[in-house]
């Protein structure tokens, strides 16, 4: 209890952080896109990353100002289905953060992000989407309150299990179900970018 | 009239779109219709915070209809609805349309002023006519003409629901102008009307007869049978002049033999005509200024007799809307400068009116709105109505009718129509009557039976 997990600094750091993977990833997140959507995924996010590290960051008061901003940027910027779909999920990520920034609130406001995000987007779990590797992630959060490193050691552990099982899946949301049947055997590009946001929010705690 | 938002991943795809369906609508009846697509002119993709200032842009209290194209346009919009004021999110639909035949369909229903609830119904229904096309394989250019003819229209009526079933006449099968004639026949009534297919006995495709598109959608062909049905309040009244429509190929034209529908409903009832032209030879012209006075005296008479008309139709009633502007032909500058003029040039009177009408009369019928067309009626009326005025200066009213006969009419106009009691007049026979003529709009609003007989 009482450790900090989202004062200003470390939502920033875990946006920069995020950033950063996101193009690292970027070519491959769009190579995992190419062949179940349409090639973009990586670029988008991308693209959207870096609008978000560019937000002035003197002009926030709190970490909850800040993510807000930056699911708005992401929601103008992206471009794809990511853009609401990452942007719903910060917004009432930031909503959801309170007073306390212990592992139960970390659980809480990353539940509350998949909750708006699977509003957005009426994915459930199986679909071959994002909600794929979130929702385990958020479960596992949940199961493991007692400190927050542990808390998004879990949250990674499921979503990469989650990503994962995306492979053998059909899709039945998203461009990707247009593809039906042959979908089947790739990784899906949401679950992937979605567990590096675990990676990184794990990567940046203090 | 509703407004139109299109978001597309892609702005040029959006603007080309747009262009389409203007093409569709003259400019002066044109639905507003912004674009909120792409990210900029090159970059595909949405925000759902442009799609949100196009809302706000273009709200007005008519509400406003968004068509998307495909995956995050949709996903963007729905955010866009969260960012908007709640009223005004309450005032948008999301069109499950496709973006294309969906804008179409929505621009040219919108142009017509419907609202918002049927604006997207008509988009919703705008992939039909292509399904239809495809599911009906053009390559039988013969009509499908049954061994023994069906009626043309015949009624039966089992319970509460009506049904008829009409064999389609027209050269060109139910096209786009017979289907807007039933659109516009069907719109008035407080009823439900479908239609389907004879040969879709499940009655799988059945549609509403108030959508152009998907009443087109049906594609049937000249010798198809159509079943269309009939429930509610006024379901009579609907049957009644889709059985009259039908009878006259839905607008395309009388086809030569006699309708059976008509031949049917006479039952023995005894027919009386009423003469419409006026007997002006007791008429004495006086010299010019004369002639300009009693001409004014006619006019004010004969715009008092509607007006005193229109006193005793019910107050929103749609007779009461016809006989407004049908005075407000009347006293259309147009008229009364025709008159003046053509007195002054030496004409009696009653040579004035009756040159200057004439004139009018030609003029409405040059144009290709067919509203605008039966006008003529309207000005013929007024025509009748000023020389009675003219020669007797006495009651306008029309001549008395014997109870329980039907009526002859060689054109049924609006002001006629007024004064016939639907409680004493079982039915009005009569020779031209436009779909869209004020007079038959009368007689529907006042629950006079109007049947459209042959020339012969």
């Amino acid at each position: 209890m009482g450790l900090l997990t989202m004062d200003l600094t470390t939502a920033m750091a875990w946006m920069a952080d995020y950033a950063e993977l996101i193009a690292a990833h970027a070519a491959e997140l769009t190579e995992l896109d190419r062949q179940i959507g349409d090639a973009d995924h990586g670029s988008n996010l991308d693209r959207g990353m870096q609008a978000v590290v560019a937000l002035d960051a003197s002009s926030f008061d709190s970490a909850a100002d800040y993510l807000k901003k930056a699911g708005m940027t992401l929601v103008s910027t992206v471009g794809g289905a990511a853009g609401p779909l990452y942007g719903t999920f910060l917004l009432r990520f930031a909503s959801a953060l309170g007073e306390t920034n212990d592992a139960p609130a970390t659980a809480r406001a990353w539940r509350a992000g998949l909750e708006g995000l699977v509003a957005r987007g009426k994915a459930g779990v199986g679909d071959k989407t994002v909600v794929d590797a979130l929702a385990p992630a958020v479960e596992a959060m949940e199961a493991h309150t007692g400190d927050v490193r542990s808390c998004l050691e879990a949250g990674l552990a499921a979503a990469r299990a989650g990503r994962d099982a995306t492979v053998p899946m059909v899709a039945r949301r998203g461009r990707a179900s247009y593809l039906g049947e042959r979908s089947a055997g790739h990784q899906d590009p949401g679950a992937t970018s979605i567990t590096l946001l675990v990676e990184s929010a794990l990567a940046v705690l203090p | 009239m509703i407004s139109i938002v299109v978001v597309s991943h892609s702005r040029a795809l959006a603007r080309a779109a747009v262009a389409l369906a203007h093409e569709m609508v003259p400019e002066a009846v044109r639905p507003r219709i912004v674009v909120a697509s792409g990210l900029d002119d090159e970059t595909t993709g949405t925000d759902a915070v442009a799609v949100a200032a196009a809302i706000d842009e273009v709200d007005s209290p008519d509400g406003t209809l968004v068509l998307v194209d495909l995956g995050s346009a949709l996903l963007s919009t729905e955010m866009a609805l969260e960012f908007v004021e709640p009223d005004v999110a309450e005032r948008v639909r999301i069109s499950s349309a496709p973006m294309v035949e969906g804008l179409v369909a929505a621009a040219v229903c919108a142009s017509s002023g419907a609202g918002l609830d049927q604006v997207d119904a008509e988009a919703g229904q705008s992939l039909l006519p292509k399904r239809q096309h495809l599911g009906h394989p053009s390559s039988g250019q013969q009509p499908t003409i049954r061994s023994t003819p069906a009626p043309a229209a015949t009624a039966i009526a089992p319970g509460d629901e009506l049904e008829l079933r009409v064999v389609v006449q027209n050269q060109h099968g139910l096209h786009a102008r017979p289907c807007a004639s039933i659109v516009a026949a069907m719109a008035g009534f407080d009823a439900t009307v479908t239609i389907s297919r004879a040969d879709d006995p499940d009655e799988l495709g059945t549609v509403d007869a108030r959508s152009i598109m998907a009443v087109q959608g049906l594609g049937l062909r000249r010798g198809e049978e159509l079943v269309a049905r009939f429930s509610g309040p006024q379901a009579h009244h609907a049957h009644r002049d889709f059985a009259e429509l039908a009878a006259r190929n839905f607008g395309d034209g009388v086809p030569a033999h006699q309708p059976q529908a008509v031949a049917q409903t006479l039952g023995g009832s005894p027919i009386v005509e009423l003469p419409l032209c006026v007997d002006v030879s007791t008429y004495g012209p006086g010299d010019p200024q004369e002639e300009a006075a009693r001409l004014e005296r006619a006019m004010a008479a004969a715009d008092g007799f509607v007006e005193g008309l229109a006193a005793r139709v019910p107050d929103g009633s749609a007779t009461g809307a016809v006989l407004r502007a049908i005075r407000s032909i009347l006293a259309d500058p147009m008229l009364g400068q025709g008159f003046r003029e053509e007195v002054q040039d030496g004409a009696s009177a009653v040579a004035a009116v009756r040159t200057t009408m004439a004139e009018a009369c030609r003029f409405f019928e040059t144009m290709t709105n067919p509203y605008l067309r039966e006008r003529g009626t309207d000005l013929r009326a007024l025509e009748r109505l000023v020389l009675r005025a003219l020669v007797d200066e006495g009651d306008l009213t029309i001549a008395d009718v014997p109870a329980g006969h039907l009526v002859l009419v060689e054109e049924l106009d609006a002001i006629t129509a007024t004064q016939l009691d639907p409680r004493q007049v079982p039915g009005v026979l009569t020779r031209t009557s436009g779909s869209n003529g004020h007079g038959l709009i009368v007689a529907r609003d006042r629950g006079l039976a109007v049947h459209v007989v042959d020339a012969g």
